[in-house]
């Protein structure tokens, strides 16, 4: 036995059913990556809409507070509460 | 180029070269399956620096090592199962590993026996042989597809020879 031996190798051919099985492998993949940027998107999306209430809300916030500094500043009373 | 017109020209040199790898009909489809599907994700980048059989040569090689090394892993894993689990379950874990449908019935037991020492080398050595021996490469053609210079190839042709022979001789004497 040495290393000549391995000239007695022959070459086969290749399954016949690979080329589809590849196929469909391929398209599962392409399907995978595509649900899996929608879902990215929608989280994207999702993190946009959070991020913009909070801006809203902290903005809303802010003016109130100055609407009631300014109300102080002039003497008036920034509540409801006339009788205390 | 298409990608069924690659398939078509390179499915054969892919599937023998990983039969050469591993030995195993079932797991030369799966390297083949998983090359074919590499070269479509990166078909794109392909940059044409390399000629695309050089390029398929490579990806099919990288593939091959890869999936050798994840095999030994599973099996270290199965082994180390082995022991807590009954021999029932053990059967299960068992594979045919050597199924070269390029081998005659009367060649299988000797060629086992090279093959599974060529196996035992580094994996440089191991793939200059198989290139040189198995696929009938020229030196130059080889350093194109390991990127060495054609003196590095020889040598690493030369020391692969000699660690097979020196393998082949103590497996020898052990079964004296």
């Amino acid at each position: 036995m040495n290393v000549e031996d391995l000239g007695k190798i022959t070459r086969v051919e290749v399954p016949r059913h690979l080329f589809n099985k590849i196929q469909l492998k391929i398209e599962k993949i392409q399907q995978e990556s595509f649900s899996n940027s929608i879902s990215l998107q929608i989280k994207l999306a999702f993190a946009l809409v959070l991020i913009i209430n909070a801006l809203v809300l902290s903005n809303s916030k802010n003016k109130i507070d100055s609407t009631i500094s300014y109300a102080d500043s002039i003497h008036l009373i920034s509540n409801n509460s006339l009788y205390q | 180029m298409s990608f069924e017109q690659i398939y078509l020209d390179h499915n054969s040199m892919v599937y023998n070269l990983a039969l050469s790898y591993v030995q195993n009909s079932e797991d030369a489809q799966e390297i083949t399956q998983d090359v074919f599907i590499r070269v479509f994700q990166s078909l794109k980048s392909f940059q044409n620096q390399s000629t695309i059989k050089t390029w398929m040569y490579r990806i099919t090689i990288n593939i091959c090592l890869d999936y050798i090394k994840a095999k030994k892993r599973k099996k270290r894993f199965a082994f180390i199962s082995s022991l807590f689990v009954d021999d029932s379950v053990k059967l299960r874990h068992e594979v045919i590993d050597f199924n070269h449908p390029g081998i005659k019935m009367e060649d299988k037991e000797a060629l086992e026996i090279l093959l599974n020492k060529i196996n035992d080398l580094p994996d440089k050595q191991k793939t200059a042989l198989i290139l040189h021996k198995i696929e009938h490469k020229m030196q130059n053609e080889i350093s194109e597809i390991m990127n060495l210079t054609p003196k590095a190839v020889e040598s690493l042709i030369q020391r692969a020879k000699i660690n097979l022979q020196k393998s082949l001789d103590s497996a020898k004497d052990d079964l004296k």
